[in-house]
């Protein structure tokens, strides 16, 4: 095979190029659909308030809600979408992932839904983790957030576990050379599953896209995951998110300990 | 001029968005022309459309479950349904992309979101069975 030159792109870049165009794509498509349903829900409840079609109070505070409604989600998913595009300052403290843990869950709030059962299976003495608080909670709460709304309206059993791992061989993870794991790394796991519905096979690559969503209109934009996996990158730590065989989902997220960064 | 129960046209708006398609059905139900039925769930959609037996289906396309395309397949292979006329109308095209090629993707009508009650009154009249 001949070597790339100027004029022929290293395959690679190309492959590149080409992943770049459709991400932008899919994210363009993504914003439409995020804002382009409640303008049409505000140019409707215009029209009906315009249109023939007697108004009592109860109709006029129907079409006020439409309205109310429709400005509202645009406005959120204009602030997600920015959220999800800005770069992340962090500020690095070593932290124990077991209270890490239990502030995303109060923030989620699981402890709150009385069909949500808890289960905590925390490990003892685990080392810190060298990591941004704030956005690593945050990266917690939305898998939490995510966990409860599978289970729902039903419930179900959410289950906290966290363990130490001490890596037998080598795994890389993306292109990071910081982000990959080398036997002997030391790392703490968080598993957090539910036994909710579980995710489609044909649906688990686009999980981590942005305003990639199963939830019904206007309950998610579809950002959570987008920034929890931002979030765990930016730590060169890893997200995974599985189907359980016994039903339901196994987010596992692993974070190097303190002196392993 | 104000239809009768037996003369109106009947339109089924299918969408995963319910507060549109609330909308939409009462700004066509308006006009005295139409008799309109709304179905949120993409999974039901099929059982809707045998059931109510639409002169023509306005579909979304990005849904849950079952997307725009999805139905149209199920509907366009089924012989009971595949006479019955669909337009689409979705967030995720642009005017500029269908006025290449004259309103018509995938030899589909399509609507861009959002669309005035009157563009849709207009878009389902030209695309009604005579």
């Amino acid at each position: 095979m001949s070597e790339p030159t100027a004029q022929s792109p290293r395959p690679e870049n190309t492959l590149r190029q080409l992943e770049e165009a459709g991400a932008l794509s899919h994210f363009a498509s993504s914003i439409a659909h995020e804002v382009c349903n409640p303008l049409s829900q505000i140019v409707l409840a215009t029209d009906l308030l315009a249109g023939p079609r007697p108004l009592n109070e109860d109709l006029r505070k129907k079409i006020t809600g439409f309205l109310r409604q429709g400005a509202d989600r645009i406005d959120k998913a204009m602030k997600q979408m920015l959220r999800a595009c800005a770069p992340i300052e962090t500020s690095m403290t070593p932290e124990n992932v077991n209270t890490l843990l239990d502030d995303a869950l109060a923030a989620s709030g699981a402890a709150a839904a009385a069909s949500i059962h808890v289960e905590k299976h925390y490990g003892g003495s685990l080392p810190p983790v060298l990591v941004d608080r704030q956005h690593v909670t945050e990266a917690i709460t939305h898998v939490i957030s995510n966990a409860i709304d599978a289970m729902m309206p039903t419930g179900g059993t959410l289950t906290l576990k966290t363990e130490l791992k001490v890596f037998e061989s080598s795994e890389r993870e993306g292109w990071q050379r910081q982000s990959w794991f080398r036997a002997g790394d030391r790392a703490v796991v968080i598993e957090i599953t539910d036994t909710g519905h579980g995710i489609e096979a044909a649906k688990m690559p686009l999980i981590f896209e942005p305003f990639y969503t199963t939830k019904p209109a206007g309950k998610g934009a579809g950002l959570g995951l987008t920034v929890a996996k931002k979030i765990v990158d930016l730590h060169y730590g890893r997200l995974e998110i599985n189907n359980r065989r016994e039903g339901g989902v196994r987010a596992t997220l692993t974070l190097k300990t303190a002196s392993h960064i | 001029m104000s239809e009768t129960a037996a003369t109106k046209k009947k339109i089924l708006l299918i969408d995963d968005e319910p507060f549109i398609t609330n909308l939409m059905a009462m700004n066509l139900e308006d006009t005295g022309r139409y008799e309109v039925r709304e179905q949120n769930d993409s999974l039901q959609a099929l059982d809707t459309i045998m059931d109510f037996v639409p002169d023509l289906i306005v579909l979304d396309v990005m849904m849950p479950d079952l997307d725009g395309a999805d139905i149209i397949y199920r509907i366009k292979n089924d012989s009971r349904l595949k006479h019955i006329a669909v337009v689409f109308h979705t967030a995720t095209v642009r005017d500029a992309e269908l006025s290449v090629h004259g309103g018509i993707i995938s030899g589909f009508p399509f609507l861009p979101k959002p669309a005035t009650t009157e563009q849709m009154i207009a878009f389902i009249e030209k695309h009604l069975p005579a």
